[in-house]
């Protein structure tokens, strides 16, 4: 278990990002994580994580390791764009909350209500479907492609929600 | 059980992650996302006690899924029926056993349903 509990986005002093150990093999969760993908390749788990210029949030972090904890075999392709989708989260946005999907899907939440729900979802597929509630009546939803960044759409409906 | 579900029936279905709810208790949508084969599987349980409901859970979900139940979530048939999805009974394993069908296996309009049957689902604990 990781016992990071800081939101590293906010801070521009030296940090340890959990997921970095992780890379390099030195963490306890090292030793169990590689077996737990479906699908693991270590030098590209290191291209995703090996960067120390951008970090994950360690509430998001480890939402994902509990889903692993938790027996899932998460797709390798599907593992390393939650980690580019959360490293590239604007700093104004609130951390999600995550989930599984039967599907192998996993799903970044925020959530205000039981009808104000805005729900992103990633598949490996280098898209974004996107699906919300926002308020009784009003439902939004679609796909877009990703490539690293959010799409300007996404962002755009995900920056009104919070801010409603 | 009568072959048709009627819209006042209640329906369970079984979940199995921590993280299928919210620290609220409330239930979230993903539970209710279809599999890929589109049935979804479900149980009738009108007229039964709590207790009769975990026992079918016990006896004929876990040993399928290989997995412990974390939960269940609750609703009224009518709440299926109005996002445009069928509840065609099965009678197996159990003869309340039921599948919610009728999903565009498009996942966003799909996920738009989950998100509205979560919103409305009741969550019972496993005792």
């Amino acid at each position: 278990m990781t016992t990071a509990t800081l939101d590293y986005r906010n801070t521009a002093q030296g940090f340890h990002n959990p997921f970095v150990s992780v890379a390099m093999g030195v963490s306890d969760v090292a030793k169990n994580l590689a077996s737990k993908f479906a699908d693991y390749n270590s030098s590209r788990l290191m291209t995703i994580t090996g960067s120390q210029e951008a970090s994950i949030p360690s509430k998001a972090f480890e939402g994902l390791l509990e889903i692993l904890e938790e027996g899932e075999k998460i797709p390798f392709e599907i593992f390393s764009e939650s980690i580019s989708f959360l490293k590239n989260l604007p700093i104004n946005f609130e951390i999600p909350d995550i989930g599984i999907e039967p599907s192998g899907a996993i799903t970044f939440e925020w959530y205000k209500s039981p009808f104000k729900v805005f729900v992103i979802s990633i598949n490996g597929t280098n898209t974004l479907e996107f699906a919300a509630l926002v308020g009784r009546g009003n439902e939004w939803h679609g796909k877009m492609n990703y490539a690293g960044e959010m799409p300007i759409q996404i962002k755009a409906a995900l920056e009104i929600f919070l801010t409603e | 059980m009568c072959d048709e579900v009627k819209p006042e029936e209640n329906i369970s279905r079984f979940y199995f992650s921590k993280k299928d709810v919210r620290p609220n208790n409330e239930i979230k949508h993903n539970v209710f996302m279809p599999p890929s084969h589109g049935r979804m599987s479900v149980y009738r349980t009108s007229g039964l006690t709590n207790q009769e409901i975990w026992e079918i859970g016990k006896t004929y979900v876990e040993p399928d899924r290989r997995k412990p139940i974390v939960g269940r979530a609750d609703l009224k048939a009518i709440e299926i029926y109005s996002c445009e999805l069928k509840i065609n009974p099965t009678e197996l394993p159990h003869p309340r056993h039921a599948n919610i069908e009728g999903w565009e296996l498009n996942s966003e309009k799909d996920r738009l349903k989950a998100l509205k049957l979560a919103a409305i689902a009741s969550n019972e604990k496993t005792p």
